[in-house]
Formats: C-alpha cells, structure tokens, sequence
C-alpha cells in the first residue's frame, strides 16, 4: 500500500476557495451568446476529507465506522467492501445526510456539519436505494431536483436534463413516467439526478446494483469521464465496476480501512493467489468445490479455471500463478486473505437475487406492455 | 429562508400532486358539490322565489353566502388528504436520502410544500369562483329571467384574498406538524380528520360569543350585498392574520420536528414558532376581545339607560331641522324640538332624552338659552334650569354631528347574538346584522339608532302600557347628494343646488319615528287616489318593477280598492305619499325590545329587503301565463296580480307590504297604552289590516330566525305542503309555530294582564301567545262585529286619539258611543284566562217537506254544549263533501255564542243531505276546530214540520251514562318514563321545520302539528281529530320498540264487581301521512315510512289489566280492530281502583293509547 492520495492521512484542508457550483444559485455560467447545446462547467479542484470519522448508531450500538481518514481529490475513487462494511454510513456522513460520531468531513474545504446546507448544493448522491416519484416523468424528476437544488435558470435547466439524460442513455425516455422504468432505468436516472445540477463532487452508493453489463460499462465509462473534473466516490461490491478509470481504492472492512491504495497496488498484492488451470470437467467439479473459482471457460472437452487462493491454503496440483490478475480476482484475493471469502460470496448470491428478480420484472412489465 | 428554494419545492409539490388521482377526484367531486349546490339554488330558487321572500336564503343573491364557505371547507378538507404523506411519501419513493442531500433548509422544504398543495387548491377555487363570475354575468345579460347573476364583487373579492390562504394554508399547515409529529401517515389522517371533526363540533355547540374566533369566511360575518357592499373590516384582517400566524407557527413546528440533518437553528426556529403561535393565538384573542368589548359596550350603555327605561317624562310635539348626511362619512343634525312635559320638571332635575353616543353634540339650547347636560353612553341628561310644569311647552334645539354608534340601536333585544346558540345566530345573520349602514353607496338610519333625540331612555320602549307612544309633526330637510334620492315619512320635496341635493319631508299626519333610506335610487312614481306611491330601488333592481308594467292598471285598481276600502271604514291612509324602498340584505329587518318586530314598516315606508321581491323569479311563471292560451286577457291579468298578491301574503319574514302599509293606517297614528296595552294594540292593528287589506299574517323572529337555518329543503317542503292543502305559507307557518300545545298551555296558565313582556327570557312564549290570543281573538271580532261595525269602531278611535294614545277603558267607551256592546267578545280578557269548552253529539238528518219544484230539504241538527261557565262563540261549517278536498265547498254560520254551562241545538238546511259539519270554536279549550259526526243513510227520515231555527236552546248534555272514560289527556293516564322527552337528535332536526316545532303537551312531547308527524319509540301525543277527548282530541302514540315503556289508564269504578272494557282506536288512515322513526338510547334507527294513507293497519297490541296484584294480558288482535270503541272482554274486578297498561310492543308500526272506557256488565 501506498500513501498517495487515499492515504495521505492529510489533516489539512485545502486552503484554496471553495468551489461553487456555478449553475447554482441562478447564474449563468455562460455568455447568453447563442443556444446552448452542450457543457461542462466542472474546472476548479475538489476534495473530500474524511478525518478519523467514527459512527455508530444509537448510542452505544456497534462501531460502523472506526477512525476512517480518507483524502480525496478530483477523480474516480472506489470504495469496496462487503455489504455491512460501513460503505454506506460513510457515504450519507459525507453527503451531511448523518453526523458522525466522531471526526469530521470537510467537502471542497467545507465541513459537513456546519455547511451542510453548501456543500448540499456542490454534492451529488445516488444512494444505494433510490427510485424517484413514480408519477414523475423522467425529465420531470431532473428537472424538479435541478431546481431544487438551486438550478433556476429554466433554459439552463432544460439544457442540462437534456444532457444528462443523453449521458446515461436515458433521452428516449424522457417523456416515460417513472413507474414505467425498468430497474436499470431508474438506477441511470439515480446517476442523472446526482449529475443534474452539475456537481463537484459525485458520491454513489452501489450504482450498478440492477444494472446488466452492457450498463455496467457505460457506467465505468461515465464515471471515467466526469472523474476528470470532479471528485467522485463510489461504492461497491462489485469491483469490475471501478474499471481502468480508478484512480485510487478503499477497501472497508468491519468499519476500517483494510486498503487503500492504488488499483494497480491492489492487483499486485493478489500476486502469487491467484491461479490458473486446465482440467476436466469432473475434475473441475472437485476444484470448484475447494477453491474459490474466479471464471470458469470450456476449452474443448476441458475447463479452464482460474481460481483464488487463501494465503494458507497450497494451490491445486497442475496450476499456474497468474501474472496479471483483475480487480476482481485481486479483490477476491484481498478478501480471502483476510477471510471473507464466504462474504463476498454471500454479496454474490444477493445480486442474483437482485438481478433475478430485476429480470422478473422486466418480464412483467413487458407483458403487461403487450397486454 | 429563500423564496426561490421554498418556491421550487412547491413547484414540485404541486406537480406530483397533480399527478396524483385523489387530487382529482378531490376536485372534480368538490367542484361537483358546488356547482351542483349553485344549480340546486338557482333551480329551487326559480321555482318557489315568486312564491315567497322566505326564500330569500336561496336567493342568487345569497348563493356566495352557501358557495363559498362549502368551496374552500371542502378543499380544506381535502389537504389533509393530500398534506398527511409528505413525510412518509419519500420514503415511500425511496427519494428521502436524495431529497435529504438538496441544499435547503428544512424550513424551506416544509414550506414549499405546504406552499405546493395550497396554491394547487386555490387554483380550482379561483377557477370556480371565475367561471362562476363570467357565467354569473353572462346569464344576468342574455337570460335576466333565470335569476342568476354574478356573485357579489366585494365579498367575492375578500373571500378570494382574505380568506381563501389562510383557510387551506393553516389546515395545510397543521396536518404537516402533525404528520411529522406521528409517523404514521394514517394516525396522522385521523387526528386531522379528528380536528376537522372538532371544528365542524365546535361551529354547533360553543357559545356564540366564541364562533367568531372559529369563523373563517367573511360572508359568514356579513352577507353579500350589492347596495352596501363591504370588503373586509379590522377585525376580519386581524383573525386572519392570526390564522396565517398560526400556519407560519405550525411550519416552523414541522421544520424543527422534520426528520432530516438540517444546520438550521433548531432552537431559533423553535422560538420563532412559539413567537408567531403567541401572535396567531393573540391575534384571534384580539378580535375575540373586541366582540366582548363591543357586547359589553352595548350591555354598559343598556345599564346607563336602565334606571330611566320606565321614565315617561316628555312628550315630543315636533321635529323640524335638517339632517346632512355625507355617504360614508358623518351625519350631521340641526334640529329643533317642540316638546311638552308630561309630569313636573323641577329646576335643576334633568330632561331625560336618547341619542346617538356617535354624535358629538355642538350646541344644545333649552328654550333659546344654552342648556348644561351631560351625555354619556347615549343619554342624553339636560339640567332644567327653571321647573317646567306639567304639560307646559318647550323647546328643544339641538346641532350636533358624528359617526353614528352601531351599536347603540336595539339594545334590549331579547335574543342577543351573544346569547342565542348556532342555529339563531344563522338565523340573526340571515335577517341582517347591521343597524346602522353608511356606506359610500347608501346610508340607512332607522329611528332605533336614535339619530334624532327621542325622549326617555333607549331600553324598553315596545313596553306601551309604561311607555306610550310619542306621536310628533315633523318638518325635516335632508341634504344629500345631488344624484341621491331620499326615503322617508311623507311626500319627498326635491330641491336641486349645485352638488347636494335637500329632499324635504312634511308628513300631513303625526308620525311616531323616523326612518329614512338615502341612496342614488332610480325613483319612480305613481299617484292612486290623490296619493303618491313612490318606489325607491336601485338601477339593478327595476326589472321585477317592470314586469309588472303590463298589469299597472290592475295594480293601480286594486290598491284603489284597498284604500277606498279602508276609507270606507274610516280608515283612510294618512300620510301624501307611501314610500317603497330597497334596503341592503345586510340591515337588520328586526327590531329590539321583547317583541323584535320587523324593522321593515315604518310610518309611510315600507323596506323591501334586496335580493327578495324585486329579484324573485316572476318573468318564468308571466311568461308562461303569456303562452298559455286557454285564459283570457283578463284572467292572466288577474293572475299576474294574484302572484303580487301571494307572494306577500306567503311571508313570513315580516316584509308583508300589505300588512306594512295597513300599520299606517291605525297603530302609526293611535296606539293602545295602560293595562293590556300591548294585546290591544296587536288586536286593533290585526284588525285594521284585516278589514282593509283583507291579509292577515305574524311575524315573528323567532320563528324565522330558527327557518332561515334549516336549509333549502324547507322551501320545497313548505311549497309542496302549500300547494297540497291551499294554505298560505304564514298560515301554515303559525300552525307549526304558533298553534301549539306549549303556547297554550302558556297562554292558559296566566292572564293577559299578567304576562310580563319586560322578562325577556320569556319573549318568544310571550310573543306567541300574543299571536295565538291576537289572531283567534280579532277573528273573533271581525266576525261577530261585522266589518261595517268594527270599521265603525276603528273609525272612531282612531279619530278621537289620532296622534295619542288609548287605554282598554277608552275603547269600551268608544263602543258605548256608538252603540256597540263589544262585552261579550272580550268579556274580563284581561285578567280571566278561563275559556269555553264545546261538546257536541252526532247530528242527526232528515228530509223535510219538498221546497218549491219539488227541491228536496234536508236538515242536519245536532247539539252543543259548552261545558265550562265561561261564555263562547262558534261558528259551523257544512257542507256536502270533504273539508279536506280544496275542491270541497262549504258554509259557514255567523256567529254562534252558547252561554257558559249551556247548550245549544243547531239546525243546519241543506238541498242535499250533509256530509261533513264542523265546529270552529275561537279561543275554547278545544283549541281547534272539530267534527260533528254526520251519520250516512240511503234513505232518510222523513218529517212533515217546517225547518228549525239555525239555533234555539237547548237542555242536552253530553253523558257518558254509567260508564267511566280515561282519556289521554285525564289525570289517571300516565307514561312510565323519567325523562319528558328526548330531544330529536341533530341529524332530524332539520325535520323540525316541516313537521312543525317539537314541544311538549301535557308532559308528552309533541312532534309536529303540520299533517305529517314524527313517531319515536317513546311515547308522544298527537292531536286527531278522530281520536276520542273530551274537549281535545289527542292520543299517544309511540313507535314500537323493544324497550319497553308503557302507559297506564287509571280508573276509579264506583264498585268491584263485572265490568265491560272497551279501548279507542282511531281509523288508521286518520293518522296517515306521518313517518316515524325508532331510536332507542343509541341503539336503533328505524325509519318507518309505510303509514301512508290506506295501508296503516295496526299491530297486536300488548295490554294488560290490573285490578289490585291480579294482573290479566288482554289479547287485542291488529287485524281485528275497528275504528272507535273496540271490546277488550268482562272483567270481573275485585277493586274499584283498576288500571290498563299499554306496552310500546307491538307487533307493527306503533301503538296508541286514546282512551278506554269500563262499563258495567249488567
């Protein structure tokens, strides 16, 4: 692990002026010099500082979060973890929706609990539950959350929906009520609605949730793009999720930092545990049953697998390390070396159930649409 | 807090809102209601508005009073629908940590919502009340006969920017707190449905002086008028302000409890809510405070005039002068005075006189020299320097200028807004709430205001036997401007000078007050036997006056007749001219005092109420005489008069113009003073009315304040019952009102003479005795003087006491001069309240002797016995078909007097057998007319004698033989039960007014005395013509019911030993027409509505003897029971004192008990 910039343990704010959002507050970041057709207002720096944030709920209810320090600068940052890691608590402390216990947390220089309601307007959120007014029609929920959110320029504002809604793929579906979209749908419009008002900083909890593949890429890509100009901190379980764009990973466990660093550090410290092999199919069978399989590919009669090891457990006979693992296989690696890989498993087994019952109701709904 | 955040949230609000189907059903149903409440107004209005002014209520004119209320209380209803989730709903969207994370304020979010739902509720109200408007207008152009017109501009306006925010705002507000206070959204529905619940509770039962903290509609304060328009006053603004305080505090509340991180000051805001509670609650305290302020400054200036209400010191002789008045400014007087004192005046006592309190008085001068007095409170004490002798002459000048007091007219009222309960105080605000209007558009100043001197104190001046009236000349120049016109006594001289104008007023007669009317009428005239008939009305209240174009020749004729009429008797009307004019619907149409008679007829004018007659629907009823072809000119125009004339005869409101002008006539220029003063008075003015209008009518207050609060149905209840029975609606009104057993027993437990009027908790017994005795008893003159000896006699009291007044003694000798013995009409009046008691037998016919060309002769004769000592008079009427029918005709004798303990035998001819005879008796223990049973026959006796006279005496009286009779109304009949009666509860209180006033009759309740009747599962008595009493008719009656509670006939038998037992049962059908219901104590409700005629059939009685501790069932069969006396069986008693219970278990319907009867078996 390094002490780049998650774990620069920086207790220093940044003394630069705070960003303002400028589409906010009724002005108009542009010269009224023509039709606006596309923008990106995002210049200045942002930061997020977690400083040795301590939660628990309740009053004496277990520690959720223990003594987080977190430094976060422009860019796409990951925050992985098992679901009940404290991923989430730490996500509401920093969007001001929680007050920790103990520590602060300072948004583009402001702290959370004093200037809440400004670092509201630089702040954007897609929680790990979201759906919005059902009755609403897609653009409609954009626009009355931009507004809310300080964008009163109307002609701005429509602009920037039409935008965002182009951004997350959802522009054919402006006009469709909300209780008309499917599951993926309303997890994209969670996604615009965070970006509506053209944030500084983007916090999203879990935003693949639903998603299918096809999703999950644009999404990596989104975040790839917007991390250029701003700080953005997502939350997962689901480390394919990160991608190349990640600049930095945190890996929460227990309500600690159990990792932070860069994703190239965190795939090299899954060197020598994670492994590769071509067996058959029964033999295949027995593996799967001892080791925690990463991917699983028929080559022929044969199966190829590649597979993650505990530090303490010997790798399975006619296997071969792997010089380069993913960020999954790190992350399974990570975790099995601190063991939790039936966690990450129990983690798995709830987005089948996700996914299962996501596909469920698009079935539904399609038959509903036909009937 | 910033407006653009707080505006964003409810932009968002009112769009999900929107989206939401109960908003719209809330709407659209709402929306429904109201204009189906419109429609319904119109419609009902349409129909019966030509019929009556009690109709008044559903008058276009008073639509915005019942639209706007209903309007904004339903939507205030309906927030809480729509402000119960706003917490909930996020969560519920899964949106609350998204909306958790805007960058506003708590404070903000609660009130952009709150801001949401309100505006997206007052967008249907204002649309409504727009389209209303527009619709309003459209109509009064294109279709003026349909009656509609555009709501009120002023009250319209107050309702849309006084009270229509504060109304939703602060329910909105409330739900709010409390749904973030409960998280539950349902708990949070039900406490605010609780709340609404409370409200509408608390509208009907807190004391009146508290309904205007709970009052929040400004028609409800002051009713729409277009000629008197107000806006808003001070007290108004401040109650709503203190209504937008309290919202504002419920907000703060809500933000403080809203369960979202917020940075705001919790603690400031917390204080800010406390702050803007004090202000809402100090606020509504405030005009709570004021209306205590203004009753006690009523109650304080009545006890200032209190010790002197009984002075009867001065007399005026004349008032000349001029009277400036500056629309909507002050009033300005110049008056001076002629005066004779009526007692000894000595130097240094005071002249006691009422004015005003609002003026400030400039110069005062006793007989030219200026005159120390003190004026406080309204009276006015002026220092005698030199003692002024009995009837000695004076003179009083007086300059004086100001606001007038409102308050200061009618301050004896018997029932004082402050005292009566809800359904009175709907019934106060129906009939006008302000005494005293000056307003910009119109200025009224009736003479209880006291905005000229009036001698004595300004309490109990309608006491006449201690203070008579002040009959005066009068010369008053009134100076307005120069497009106003002038109501007042007299003949108006009109003079012109640049922008004023003086109207002058020199009535030819005395006068007793003066009311006058000032605004820019359009004036129209007419003369009718040397007598100006002049109309005052607004420009937008000619087109009824035009209507009647076509028939004013016959309008002319006929009020021709009247006055040449009343000439003839000798009544000739007074004054130059009779003045009609248009009043706003705000002005109180009732007076003070005990009495509270109307406030709508004054010497030589007569108020019309706006939005009555000169808005009523006449031009459909005239169109469609116009279409019909099958009349002829003459009978249309006949019958566009009759609707002139039955439309005042028809009211109850005390705007009868027929009664109005005939006051003119006797009590405004003689009136009765001394021991029975205000009976005498009543009966001569009734009887003036009645020989020269040939109208008779009541008005009481009472009565229409209790009407005006029962809602439209009434007026169709009321119109179809006229219509079924051909009886005018006052007619009808006194029979529920008037004719009922409490006012008789009242009138019958103490003399005339007795009846203290000053008692004012007593004023509606008192008054509706006055009625009952008044009406029975001038009938009673009428007929047995004749109307050319009673118009003899009015004549000639009028004549000797025109302009003063008269006592009993002095009538009694004016009837000795000229040879008229009025002895046995009143006998001892006064101080007897003994009356006659008739009891007839069954007539008996037979055909006499053939007349000329063999037309045959029947004679029906019967007896007649009064059976008390006192004296009575009757009259008969017979006929050959049923009373009943309006086709049915019918005779009427003269009238009858049969000597106390004595009887009669009255022979009645006819060329047909008779059918039906019956016995009216005026004022007798009977209380209502009877028949005469009038045995049938094929064939009939004949006898070969002449006829009998119509009367001889004779020797009969009624016997019952050896039998011994229990009636229902004799001491041995008796109800178990604790309570009297239990009141009807409030959800068929609005049956009252069809079904006449609940009361009690000798200790049972009585439900309606109108044709229909209510029956409850307790026992009540109704009166029946064939039920079997000795003088009245009656029988209890009860709906059957499980709870049983029984009555018992007590009878005590000269001997033991074999008695028959029979029991009374009426014909079913008799009782026909009349619905029950059975509720027990909260436990059933059971409405009967089979008892209609030729299908009542009587259920298993259940009935017991007892004869010491031998108790012996009885079985009574329903199906076998007869009409009459129906044999139970022979009973063998050992005891004299036997009884027979009745249960209320029967077995259908319910179950009477009329009277039994025990005759020896031998």
């Amino acid at each position: 692990m390094t002490d780049a910039a998650f774990g620069a343990m920086s207790t220093q704010l940044p003394t630069s002026t705070p960003l303002v959002n400028p589409l906010v507050l009724g002005r108009k970041p542009m010269a009224d010099t023509g039709p606006l057709t596309h923008f990106s207002l995002r210049t200045g720096e942002s930061s997020i500082d977690v400083n040795g944030v301590t939660h628990y709920y309740g009053k004496s209810g277990p520690t959720v979060l223990d003594d987080i320090t977190l430094h976060l600068e422009t860019g796409f940052y990951g925050l992985l973890g098992t679901n009940g890691a404290g991923k989430s608590t730490l996500m509401r402390i920093i969007c001001t929706l929680l007050e920790p216990k103990k520590g602060s947390v300072s948004v583009n220089g402001l702290d959370t609990i004093n200037d809440c309601l400004a670092i509201r307007g630089q702040i954007g959120y897609l929680p790990q539950s979201f759906n919005a007014w059902r009755l609403y029609r897609t653009e409609e929920v954009l626009d009355a959350l931009a507004r809310m959110s300080g964008v009163t320029d109307k002609r701005l504002r429509k602009l920037r929906v039409k935008q965002v809604l182009e951004e997350v793929g959802l522009d054919e579906v402006a006009d469709r009520k909300v209780k008309k979209l499917s599951g993926g749908m309303v997890r994209r419009l969670g996604v615009a609605q965070a970006l509506v008002h053209d944030p500084g900083v983007l916090v999203v909890d879990e935003p693949t949730v639903g998603l299918d593949p096809e999703e999950r890429i644009r999404f990596r890509h989104l975040m790839a793009d917007l991390g250029q100009n701003r700080t953005i901190l997502c939350s997962t379980h689901i480390v394919s999720d990160l991608g190349s764009g990640c600049k930095e990973i945190a890996l929460l466990d227990d309500g600690k930092i159990a990792f932070q660093d860069s994703p190239d550090a965190f795939v090299n410290q899954a060197k020598g545990r994670v492994f590769e092999m071509l067996v058959d199919l029964e033999t295949s069978v027995q593996i799967e049953d001892t080791y925690e399989i990463v991917s699983r590919e028929t080559v022929d009669d044969k199966v190829k697998l590649r597979l993650v090891i505990d530090r303490d457990t010997p790798a399975p006979e006619g296997s071969t390390p792997v010089d380069s693992s993913t960020l999954e296989e790190a992350y399974l690696a990570f975790m099995g070396s601190i063991g939790k890989f039936a966690a990450v498993r129990a983690d798995e087994e709830a987005d089948l159930q996700v996914e299962e019952s996501a596909k469920k109701k698009k079935r539904r709904a399609r038959k509903e649409r036909k009937a | 807090m910033n407006l653009r955040s707080i505006w964003s949230v409810a932009a968002a609000e009112m769009r999900m809102n929107r989206r939401l189907a109960r908003t719209w059903l809330f709407i659209v149903v709402t929306l429904f209601m109201c204009v189906g409440l419109l429609i319904n107004s119109f419609v009902n209005y349409s129909f019966s508005s030509s019929i009556s002014s009690t109709t008044l209520l559903n008058s276009p004119l008073m639509a915005p009073y019942q639209l706007y209320p209903a309007l904004i209380g339903f939507f205030a209803i309906w927030v809480i629908f729509l402000a119960f989730d706003v917490r909930s709903r996020d969560k519920r969207d899964r949106l609350d940590e998204v909306v958790g994370v805007l960058p506003i304020t708590n404070l903000e979010l609660v009130c952009g919502r709150a801001t949401g739902i309100t505006v997206l509720m007052l967008i249907p109200i204002v649309a409504l009340i727009a389209v209303y408007w527009i619709a309003g207008v459209v109509a009064r152009l294109t279709w003026p006969e349909s009656g509609i017109r555009e709501p009120e501009l002023f009250v319209t306006l107050a309702t849309l920017f006084i009270d229509m925010i504060p109304n939703i705002l602060l329910w909105v507000a409330l739900v709010m707190a409390v749904t973030v206070l409960v998280r539950l959204r349902v708990i949070a529905a039900a406490i605010a449905l609780g709340l609404v619940g409370a409200t509408i509770w608390a509208q009907n039962n807190v004391p009146i002086y508290v309904l205007n903290v709970i009052n929040t509609y400004t028609v409800a304060d002051t009713l729409p008028s277009f000629l008197a328009p107000t806006f808003t006053n001070l007290e108004i603004i401040t109650h709503r302000a203190g209504m937008l305080f309290l919202s504002f505090a419920f907000l703060c509340f809500a933000a403080v409890l809203y369960p979202r991180l917020d940075k705001t000051n919790k603690p400031r805001l917390l204080i800010a809510a406390v702050v803007l509670l004090s202000l809402g609650t100090l606020s509504i305290a405030l005009v709570q405070m004021q209306f205590r302020s203004e009753h006690t400054s009523r109650v304080e200036m009545a006890a200032t005039h209190e010790p002197y209400s009984e002075l009867h010191q001065i007399d005026t002789d004349s008032v000349t002068g001029r009277l400036t008045i500056r629309p909507g400014g002050s009033t300005h007087i110049d008056f001076s005075l002629d005066m004779h004192s009526l007692q000894q005046i000595d130097a240094d006592n005071e002249l006691i006189l009422s004015l005003n309190p609002g003026y400030e008085i400039h110069a005062l001068r006793l007989n030219g020299s200026n005159a120390p007095f003190k004026f406080r409170d309204g009276l006015l004490a002026i220092n005698v320097s030199v003692p002024i002798q009995p009837s000695q002459s004076f003179n009083l000048e007086i300059e004086a200028s100001g606001d007038l007091n409102k308050d200061f007219a009618y301050l004896d009222t018997a029932v004082d807004v402050i005292s009566s309960d809800i359904f009175q105080a709907f019934g106060l605000l129906f009939q006008g709430t302000e005494a005293y209007i000056n307003s910009s558009r119109y200025v009224a100043l009736v003479p209880d205001l006291a905005w000229y001197p009036l001698p004595g104190a300004h309490v109990k001046r309608d006491l006449k036997h201690i203070r008579p009236r002040d009959f005066f000349e009068m010369d008053i120049g009134v100076v307005v401007p120069n497009d106003w016109n002038v109501a007042g006594p007299g003949q108006a001289e009109i003079a012109t000078a640049g922008d004023s104008r003086l109207v002058s007023f020199q009535p030819s007669a005395a006068v007793h007050e003066i009311a006058m009317f000032a605004s820019a009428f359009e004036r129209r005239t007419t003369e009718i036997e040397g007598i100006e008939f002049e109309l005052l009305v607004s420009p937008g209240s000619v087109t009824n006056v035009d209507l009647f174009a076509p028939v004013l020749d016959e309008l002319k004729s006929h009020v021709k007749e009247m006055l040449v009429s009343a000439e003839t008797y000798g009544l000739s009307y007074p004054y130059r001219s009779f003045t009609i004019v248009e009043t706003p619907i705000n002005l109180r149409s009732y007076r003070g005092g005990w009495r509270m008679d109307t406030a709508q007829s004054f010497p030589g004018v007569f108020a019309i109420r706006e939005g009555s007659f000169l808005h009523a629907g006449f031009k459909a009823p005239f169109d469609r005489l116009a279409e019909d072809k099958e009349i002829s000119q003459e009978e249309r125009l006949e019958k566009i008069l009759a609707f002139l004339t039955g439309y005042f005869e028809n009211d109850v409101t005390g705007g009868n113009i027929y009664l109005a002008a005939s006051n003119n006539l006797m009590q405004y220029q003689t009136d009765a003073t001394g021991p029975g003063a205000i009976p005498l008075s009543y009966l001569m003015s009734y009887l003036a009315g009645s020989v020269s209008t040939e109208q008779e009518g009541f008005y009481s207050a009472h009565v229409t304040m209790g009407t005006a609060s029962q809602g439209q149905s009434a007026v169709g209840i009321a119109t179809v019952a006229r219509a079924s029975d051909g009886r005018t609606l006052n007619r009808m009104f006194y029979d529920w009102h008037i004719n009922l057993p409490n006012v008789w027993e009242a009138m019958l437990a103490q003399p005339l003479d007795e009846i203290e009027y000053e008692d004012l908790d007593n004023s509606k017994s008192n008054l509706h005795v006055l009625h009952l005795w008044g009406r029975a008893m001038a009938h009673l003159t009428r007929d047995w003087l004749g109307n050319e000896q009673l118009g003899l006699l009015l004549s000639e009291l009028r004549t000797r006491y025109e302009g003063t007044n008269y006592t009993y003694t002095d009538l009694v000798a004016v009837a000795n001069d000229i040879g008229i013995d009025i002895t046995p009409i009143f006998g001892d009046w006064l101080t007897n309240t003994q009356l006659p008691g008739f009891r007839a037998s069954n007539a008996r016919t037979v055909r006499l002797p053939d007349q000329e060309y063999g037309v045959p002769l029947y004679e029906s004769s019967f007896y007649i016995e009064n059976a008390e000592p006192v004296p009575g008079l009757i009259t008969v009427e017979y006929g050959t078909s049923d009373f009943n029918e309006s086709e049915g005709e019918y005779e009427v004798t003269q009238p009858i007097k049969i000597p106390g303990n004595g009887s009669m035998q009255i022979a009645l001819t006819s060329e047909q057998p008779l059918e039906r005879i019956r016995v009216n008796p005026y004022l007798s223990y009977n209380r209502i007319s009877f028949s005469v049973d009038v045995p049938r026959r094929r064939v009939y006796d004949e006898v070969a004698r002449s006829e009998m006279p119509l009367v001889q005496a004779a020797s009969w009286q009624y016997e019952d033989g050896d039998s011994v009779v229990v009636d229902d109304l004799d001491a041995g009949f008796s109800v178990d039960s604790t309570e009297e009666s239990r009141s009807m509860p409030w959800f068929m209180q609005f049956l009252t007014f069809a079904l006449g006033e609940t009361t009690h009759d000798q200790g049972l309740a009585s439900y309606g005395t109108s044709g229909f009747s209510l029956v409850f599962d307790e026992w009540s008595r109704q009166q029946l013509d064939q039920a079997y009493g000795k003088y009245r008719r009656t029988l209890a009656r009860a709906f059957r019911t499980s709870t049983v509670a029984n009555v018992h006939f007590a009878a005590n038998l000269p001997r033991s030993g074999s008695w028959k037992l029979e029991y009374h049962v009426p014909n079913p059908e008799s009782i026909g027409n009349s619905f029950g219901a059975g509720f027990g104590p909260g436990v059933n409700f059971n409405v009967q509505v089979g008892e209609r005629r030729g299908r009542q059939r009587w259920g298993d009685f259940d009935i017991w003897v007892t004869d010491g501790d031998r108790v012996v069932p009885i079985e009574f069969d329903g199906e076998s029971i007869d009409d009459g006396w129906n044999l139970l069986g022979e009973f063998q008693l050992e005891n004299p004192l036997v009884t027979v219970s009745v249960s209320t278990n029967t077995s259908r319907g319910s179950v009477v008990a009329d009277a039994i009867r025990w005759t020896p078996a031998s």
